[in-house]
């Protein structure tokens, strides 16, 4: 009786903690709305925000461009997703092992470092303007700083995002359905059009939503590319209202409601038309799985590839490597002074130590938070267990700019709280929030696969709480566990959009460094080097998780082995691998759920 | 209607493994209902599916009504679009984006049949499958057993040349496969479309077949009626898979036209088995018998290929009693229903430890070619 109502006590806690860390912010968020003056300070109570934004014109073109933005995007993303999906996953083409990590790679590497790359490989003496060449106006005929340069970088990214998501599905379409087809006597185009297209349209539809919403909410292309060519969109026209005096709390957190509002609109509509027509049945009757050979697509398939592979990845790195040796940005010459430079400057150290702060702490807490949230909902019988889960998915949609908005709210206006601003303990609580639900979506899966009995039947053996714990739950969502922290430490170390404004001259982080260099001081070629050190970082990181990946699942089949077990029947992370090899070449199968809010 | 002959058929997946089909030679007459029986990984889907075009042979070649439509050699392989062929899916395989009627009219509509006659022809035979009235219906909303039907309409509904099932009873419980079993026969009798069905539930091929091939690692056990097949096995492999359940060891004494002389190894017992041309004296056999063949009686009472057993275990069963009885170093399993019992033994019947009389018809005896018989000087004890 004692331990039932304890339990309930720490659920009760729990929830709290949950509703306090997540769902206050947003309510302050539209308190902010409806309130002159800054945070934290005396105000009065009005709709002047509301008036100020939405009657200005303005804001209703700034609304526009951000749809054509979106739709420019998705389009993008969708299609090469899409295609290369299908390649990767249904025909045997030349490399095709090797698309999925390169797709996990773009989607990893932080948009900033597109932006960027693109915003130097046009400029005169870039290196796509050396074979594009120079317009008769003497500009370069390719010019990131546009329409064309917003949607085409967003979208590049866009396409690896996709990709993770559609392999799942495409990979899960049901092959029996294509050789009834076949047999009924449609070629291949009625199979395509009549079968394969019809039967993946809510997952294609629900993907290009959750894409546009998601590109609502883009700022770092926006920012970096947009704002130069007086192209502005929602998130960039809040970070004006924000950045620029006067500064106007009210008007930017008016226009962020008014997203969060389309936002939830359209996610509202996603869930009502699509609602539980997911066509997609993994029923594992079909009798082949295995790839087609293609003929001489292939090659098409090959080069579609390497080309995107080319201007995504290869040309940006290469061109980023060749402007952190050149003395200035452009100018011919060689010069390590800027790696030098970096190291010299305290300001950069702190602001490496916070990026590793954050990308490990964050990612940490936001996995912890998320295992527990998903245990929490599968374990307890209580009805209040599934509460965690659903904030968390309200929080899924908002985008950065608007959480740092909302933090700011929420923890200036509150005396106590008010101490932590510009502490790096507030761009922790921001990253925190913002990749939490990423993490939610990469855990729940093999958390909810814990079978209950799994952990009775160690009990029974005889293994205490935290014994069972340790020796059957920590194995078994070990690596999905480090493939989570890694993800969304990524994602932390990474992102600008918090720090940009929650951030404080101490509290830097590399990313923001890189975006200041860039754009402030004009001092692209040390931008480069420091862009160059962060993706390092990220290596680094990545490396140092296939190595715990691959020691835990040494250890624990050693472990076992040494304990006499039927080896193969008893390792729990055998259950893993043999999952995972359903998914024959696809070693991150875990990493694939985990993009759907991340762009 | 059409016939198939398949000619050497073989397919390989990838040069490291064995073939999964080797050298497969069947033909299949007009209007037969042709099973392929076996274990899985026999090869028996992997020819189906050779036969639908849904994967190429690597060797051999594949007729339907006279026309080739694979031949690896000679580079020929048709589409299974353009095979005029209709295929039951174990899955089902039906478009969970279709209706039923959409799901059942797709083969018409890729046939380019007019709109009006594509309803009719949709209607009458959702009529002959029973599912008139759900035609409007989501194909993945109906039961299991429904889905099915459909899936059987949509392969017959353009009255295909040839007809395939794939284990298309395998998905349903006891009770429906026992009603689709009987659906399915009607179904063949009414239209009389050549059809090939594979299946590794024995009981279903035997009562659906005209004639059922045996297969075993991807090559010919025994072609047969299921008549044959069951009370005739050839090899142990067969017998087996039929359900003999007792395989007793025994050497050949003589041979001749009706039946075979073996001596039960081990012991003085001499039995008659069905006849077979392929033994001689001195080799080494296995004769099977199923436990419902095996007759007893009280001792010494006089019957053709009796012999005395030590009843060493008795299992009840509800509908029937296992003895189990040693023979010498042989065990031998019995069944006999319950209600026999009390005939043959009106006094009480026998307890574990004593001794009863068995007896066998010869021609429910199969007299096998021992899987580990190398040469007759080889004695093993």
């Amino acid at each position: 009786m004692n331990r039932i109502r304890s339990t309930g006590t720490l659920l009760a806690l729990f929830l709290l903690f949950i509703c306090a860390f997540f769902g206050y912010p947003l309510a302050m968020l539209v308190y902010g709305a409806f309130r002159s003056g800054q945070p934290g300070t005396d105000g009065e109570f009005g709709i002047a925000g509301f008036v100020d934004s939405y009657g200005d014109p303005a804001t209703w073109e700034t609304l526009w461009a951000s749809v054509l933005f979106a739709v420019g995007v998705q389009t993008i993303g969708i299609i090469g997703g899409f295609i290369f999906a299908w390649i990767s996953m249904r025909t045997r083409t030349p490399g095709g092992r090797s698309i999925t990590p390169i797709m996990i790679t773009i989607f990893a590497i932080p948009t900033l470092f597109f932006a960027i790359s693109w915003g130097m490989m046009t400029s005169p003496s870039g290196l796509l303007t050396s074979i594009f060449g120079l317009g008769p106006d003497g500009s370069p005929r390719l010019n990131a700083y546009s329409w064309f340069g917003l949607i085409v970088v967003s979208g590049l990214k866009s396409i690896s995002v996709m990709y993770l998501l559609l392999m799942g599905p495409v990979r899960a379409l049901n092959r029996s359905l294509e050789e009834a087809a076949r047999l009924s006597g449609a070629n291949n185009i009625r199979l395509f059009s009549d079968i394969n297209i019809p039967i993946l349209l809510p997952t294609l539809s629900g993907l290009a939503i959750l894409g546009f919403v998601n590109s609502l909410g883009q700022l770092d292309v926006a920012l970096i590319l947009g704002v130069p060519a007086a192209i502005y969109v929602f998130p960039t026209q809040i970070y004006d209202f924000l950045a620029t005096t006067p500064i106007r709390y009210d008007s930017a957190s008016a226009l962020a409601l008014l997203l969060i509002v389309i936002i939830y609109v359209l996610v509202a509509i996603r869930s009502k038309a699509i609602g539980n027509r997911n066509f997609i049945t993994v029923t594992g009757k079909a009798y082949r799985i295995e790839k087609e050979e293609i003929g001489g697509w292939k090659w098409a398939g090959l080069s579609l590839f390497v080309a995107y592979v080319a201007i995504a990845l290869v040309l940006p790195l290469v061109q980023l490597i060749i402007g952190s040796f050149q003395p200035v940005l452009g100018v011919t010459g060689f010069t390590f002074k800027h790696y030098a430079g970096l190291f010299d400057s305290t300001k950069v150290i702190r602001a490496l130590e916070n990026t590793l702060f954050m990308g490990i702490v964050g990612g940490f807490v936001a996995t912890v938070l998320a295992v527990l949230i998903s245990y929490v909902a599968l374990r307890s019988k209580s009805r209040w267990a599934q509460v965690p889960e659903l904030i968390v998915w309200a929080v899924v949609a908002v985008p950065g700019i608007v959480l740092a908005l909302a933090i700011t709210w929420a923890y200036l206006s509150v005396p106590g709280l008010q101490k932590l601003y510009g502490s790096v303990w507030i761009v922790l609580i921001a990253l925190v929030i913002v990749v939490t639900p990423i993490a939610q979506r990469a855990t729940s899966g093999p958390v909810g696969q814990l079978g209950v009995e799994l952990e009775e039947s160690a009990r029974i053996s005889g293994a205490s709480a935290p014994k069972m714990l340790l020796t059957i739950v920590v194995p078994l969502i070990g690596p999905t566990f480090l493939a989570s922290w890694f993800i969304t430490g990524v994602m932390a170390a990474g992102s600008l959009d918090i720090p940009i404004l929650l951030s404080s001259a101490k509290t830097e982080t590399v990313s923001l460094l890189v975006y200041n260099y860039y754009t402030q001081l004009g001092n692209g070629s040390a931008a480069a080097a420091l862009l160059l050190l962060l993706l390092a970082l990220l290596a680094a990181g990545g490396a140092l998780l296939m190595g715990a990946g691959a020691l835990l699942k040494r250890v624990n089949s050693r472990r076992t082995i040494s304990r006499g077990h039927l080896v193969d029947d008893a390792d729990p992370t055998n259950t893993f691998d043999r999952n995972e090899s359903d998914f024959d070449d696809d070693p991150t199968s875990k990493l694939r759920v985990t993009t759907a809010a991340s762009n | 209607m059409a016939h198939v002959s398949i000619e050497s058929l073989q397919k390989k997946y990838s040069p490291k493994t064995p073939p999964a089909v080797q050298s497969l030679d069947l033909k299949i007459e007009e209007g037969e209902f042709l099973t392929l029986l076996g274990p899985s990984g026999c090869g028996k889907t992997t020819t189906l599916r050779c036969v639908a075009g849904l994967e190429r042979p690597t060797g051999g070649q594949v007729a339907i009504g006279g026309k080739v439509v694979d031949n690896p050699a000679q580079r020929i392989h048709v589409a299974p679009d353009k095979r005029d062929i209709g295929m039951v899916f174990q899955s089902y395989a039906l478009w969970p984006h279709m209706s039923v009627a959409s799901n059942v009219g797709y083969p018409l509509r890729m046939r380019k049949v007019s709109v009006n006659e594509r309803a009719r022809r949709v209607r009458e035979v959702l009529e002959m499958v029973g599912l008139s009235e759900y035609a409007s219906r989501m194909a993945t909303d109906l039961s299991g057993g429904q889905q099915q039907r459909v899936a059987l309409a949509r392969a017959l509904v353009a009255t295909p040349q040839l007809l395939l099932f794939d284990e298309p009873l395998s998905n349903l419980d006891a009770r429906l496969r026992q009603d689709m079993r009987s659906e399915l026969r009607d179904m063949h009798k009414r239209v009389g479309t050549t059809s090939i069905y594979v299946t590794h539930d024995q009981e279903e091929a035997v009562s659906l077949s005209t004639r059922i091939v045996l297969l075993n690692k991807g090559e010919i056990e025994q072609v047969g009626s299921p008549r044959e097949i069951y009370w005739h096995p050839v090899s142990h492999f067969v017998a087996d898979f039929v359900g003999y359940d007792n395989f007793l060891s025994a050497t050949v004494v003589s041979t001749d036209r009706q039946s075979v002389k073996v001596l039960l190894d081990g012991t003085e017992v001499r039995l008659n088995t069905a006849a077979r041309t392929d033994v001689r004296e001195g080799q080494k056999v296995d004769i099977a018998v199923r436990s419902s063949s095996v007759i007893l009686g009280p001792p010494a009472r006089e019957k053709p290929n009796r012999f005395d057993g030590l009843i060493t275990d008795i299992m009840y069963l509800g509908d029937d009693f296992i003895y189990e009885l040693q023979l010498g170093p042989h065990q031998v399993t019995v069944s006999i229903r319950t209600a026999e019992v009390a005939n043959l033994w009106p006094q009480g019947s026998p307890q574990v430890g004593d001794t009863v009389t068995a007896a066998i018809a010869p021609e429910s005896l199969a007299c096998l070619p021992s899987p580990a018989w190398d040469a007759p000087a080889l004695v093993r004890v």
